[in-house]
């Protein structure tokens, strides 16, 4: 039976690429060992036991180049693998020593829950990304890319700067899953007119945008964001639903501000002694977050006064939110037919690591979710953009409005007084790379890996979360360190190739460290005509 | 070398296990500090390496002109500049919209940035001209940038496109008549969870 309306669920997965091998043990790491222990890996589980139900469910999901290629770096999976092992012996720690029955309990799921984890690690040979890939090729989600680093491509006025972040962003994911993308992520949905030009060139077929990023556009579209628009170059824009993203996004009025929802504050790692920390957590005693979370939301009352969590109450409050979030999309959906001539499509993207990370039921919410749809609606059917595309081909020709969807929905995160010295620096630097990417045609060999070495930290560089992290002022040290970073590697290459004077150990030293893009060429530089 | 033989068998475990030293628990402490030293050496040539980067300065010029303009939000535009220029010669920002100049402003300095106020929606570009005589001599030039805008387009014109055709076929459609009846959506952001994402290191409390 044809259905009235269809979900596109979208998980945006990303993080900035943070490998440190000069210490043994370094905190911003832990970015990606939370996520893939709390999101990508119960993603993974949970999608497996639809499939094995015999439950069809279409979710698109992108992983952006530097997640990638940290997900499938040998040093950063070895640490996580640490990292896991030693949150099953704190939990098993803390179990024997535990007296409290309910307390005793909680340990226990997460002995349980971190030693399933650690399966499903062993089950995928230690590669994430194989996980993603496999449910991709048996037809359940559909991958799609992203510009190299993430940037705010308006903020880059460089034509050639914007072409090689798009054209890294296809060429890593024909390398990480053997094809060509059909769709991409804009990183946070900036966009501008113009940057379908290049994304046509680069043969994407469609991408997401928030929604004033489609309602503001020239001419305005009849259908809102229930359907998408195409701009001259061919490229299709779907654009975000407010209404079902807000339920789920919002941590006030949002379904994961529930009292029974795990405490995502109150971890044992601050109550832990100083020797647990240095045997668990960290050797040189730094307190962090350790992953075990015994408390509820409980309301809001301060963090000693959180009540215990109940892990079958927060399940069963997942399904009764999954049941809500479905009731609301149908009689949505329903409405939509009834002033459009065609099924409209509600798009509802997401951080990735906000189920399970931030969220710590989200995974189980989406798993019942897709159940739910799949057993239960007349009315729902979900899909990905290519789906809904190939179903609709003709479409109202529309070109998108500058936007974001950040706060505000323009560019003031990434573009104010405490960043903006940033953008100076990527304009002299892109500058100097179009530069070179002329002057050395026949580089030498040491030559060639200087220029390749340059490429990528002007991309490290042009990473949309360092602005991001010093205008929210979290991690802003480190944000602002990084930035720094990779601009002085920068130009301490180009001084080498200048001068001729080539420091071969730190040359090694900078390729092993910044090991994003293994297959850079910078000659990806040159004018474009 | 000196600071590891001070230290108990127990503290050079803890150091064993940090660096993932295999075989540890049968070594004595001779054979600890060996292995110890054995793993760091590299680790502290590379901290070496980050140290010079950390105390070295950003470097300033680029020894090139250039202007640049960049959308912030509705209305507003971030202005960036690095020009050398003659000593009689006056400097001037010029903002275009097309071939037509919407702003002129007499400039201080021969590097430097600021924020601007102009109308939403215009597309315009930026140049920045030595000024003598009351002529100006263009020295740099940025590319075209739109404005952003805070409100939908008066123009409703409707045409479909076929994707599977690549460029400009236009198709007659029934265009549905309670177009209007499809709901405003709210033009807020939320503020979004992923600044959760990065708050975790480290917090005190």
């Amino acid at each position: 039976m044809k259905k009235k309306g269809y979900l596109a669920i979208v998980l945006h997965s990303h993080l900035p690429f943070v490998k440190h091998p000069e210490e043994e043990y370094f905190l911003e790491e832990n970015w990606l060992y939370e996520a893939i222990s709390e999101t990508y890996l119960p993603l993974l589980i949970s999608f497996n036991r639809l499939l094995e139900k015999g439950i069809k469910f279409r979710i698109t999901v992108s992983i952006t180049p530097p997640l990638a290629n940290m997900l499938t770096d040998d040093l950063l999976s070895g640490r996580f693998a640490r990292y896991l092992n030693s949150r099953i012996s704190l939990a098993k720690h803390r179990y024997t020593l535990e007296k409290d029955k309910s307390k005793k309990s909680i340990l226990d799921f997460y002995v349980q829950r971190f030693s399933l984890l650690k399966k499903e690690f062993l089950r995928l040979n230690g590669n994430i990304l194989d996980g993603f890939k496999v449910l991709q090729e048996s037809g359940f989600i559909e991958i799609i890319t992203c510009s190299a680093t993430h940037e705010i491509l308006p903020l880059e006025l460089h034509n050639e700067c914007r072409y090689a972040q798009i054209e890294t962003g296809v060429n890593e994911y024909k390398r990480m899953f053997g094809k060509l993308p059909e769709g991409i992520w804009l990183g946070e949905c900036a966009y501008t007119p113009g940057i379908d030009k290049i994304l046509a060139d680069n043969g994407i077929k469609f991408t997401f945008l928030d929604t004033h990023g489609l309602l503001y556009g020239e001419p305005s579209p009849i259908y809102g964001v229930h359907a998408p628009v195409v701009s001259e170059n061919g490229v299709a824009f779907f654009a975000r639903d407010p209404e079902a993203s807000k339920q789920v996004w919002s941590a006030k009025e949002g379904y994961p501000g529930d009292f029974n929802y795990r405490e995502f504050y109150r971890d044992i790692g601050y109550d832990l002694s100083e020797e647990e920390v240095k045997n668990f957590l960290h050797p040189g005693g730094f307190r962090f977050d350790s992953g075990i979370k015994m408390h509820r939301i409980t309301g809001s009352v301060p963090l000693d006064k959180k009540g215990l969590y109940d892990r079958k109450k927060a399940i069963e409050m997942a399904k009764i939110h999954a049941g809500n979030f479905m009731f609301n999309r149908e009689r949505e959906a329903e409405y939509l037919l009834s002033v459009m001539n065609r099924e409209p499509i509600i798009v509802a993207p997401f951080d990735t690591e906000l189920f399970g990370h931030w969220w710590f039921e989200g995974p189980d919410f989406l798993e019942y979710l897709l159940e739910k749809i799949y057993r239960y609606s007349d009315v729902l059917e979900t899909i990905t953009p290519s789906d809904y595309l190939n179903l609709y081909p003709v479409n109202q020709l529309s070109q998108p409005a500058p936007s974001t969807w950040g706060d505000g929905g323009y560019f003031k995160v990434w573009l104010n007084e405490k960043t903006d010295w940033i953008y100076t620096y990527l304009y002299k630097m892109g500058e100097t790379m179009k530069d070179f990417a002329e002057k050395y045609k026949r580089p030498d060999k040491i030559q060639r890996r200087i220029l390749n070495q340059m490429a990528r930290e002007l991309m490290l560089a042009e990473s949309s979360d360092w602005a991001f992290l010093i205008t929210m002022g979290t991690a802003e040290n480190y944000a602002t360190e990084i930035e720094k970073f990779h601009i002085k590697v920068f130009y301490k290459l180009t001084d080498m190739l200048k001068r001729g004077l080539v420091d071969e150990q730190f040359l090694e030293y900078i390729e092993n460290k910044d090991s994003i893009f293994p297959e850079m060429d910078y000659k990806i530089y040159r004018r474009k005509k | 070398m000196k600071k590891y033989e001070q230290m108990t068998k127990k503290e050079l475990m803890g150091i064993a296990k940090v660096y993932g030293i295999k075989g540890r628990s049968k070594m004595n402490k001779r054979a600890l500090i060996e292995a110890i030293m054995k793993k760091k050496d590299p680790l502290e040539k590379m901290k070496k390496f980050e140290e010079n980067l950390k105390n070295e300065k950003l470097p300033q010029a680029l020894g090139k002109n250039f202007v640049q303009i960049l959308p912030k939000e509705p209305g507003t535009v971030f202005v960036h500049w690095e020009v050398k220029k003659a000593k009689s010669k006056e400097l001037t920002l010029r903002i275009k919209e097309g071939r037509k100049s919407i702003i002129e402003i007499p400039l201080m300095s021969e590097t430097g940035n600021g924020y601007m106020s102009l109308e939403e929606g215009k597309r315009v570009h930026a140049e920045i001209g030595a000024v003598k005589n009351g002529r100006f001599g263009k020295i740099a030039e940025s590319p075209e940038i739109v404005i952003p805008v805070s409100k939908p387009s008066r123009n409703k014109t409707v045409i479909w496109t076929d994707i599977r055709k690549k460029s400009g076929n236009e198709l007659k459609n029934k265009v549905p008549e309670n177009v209007n009846e499809l709901k405003e959506k709210s033009k807020k952001t939320e503020k979004t969870a992923k600044t959760v994402k990065y708050i975790r290191v480290p917090k005190e409390r």
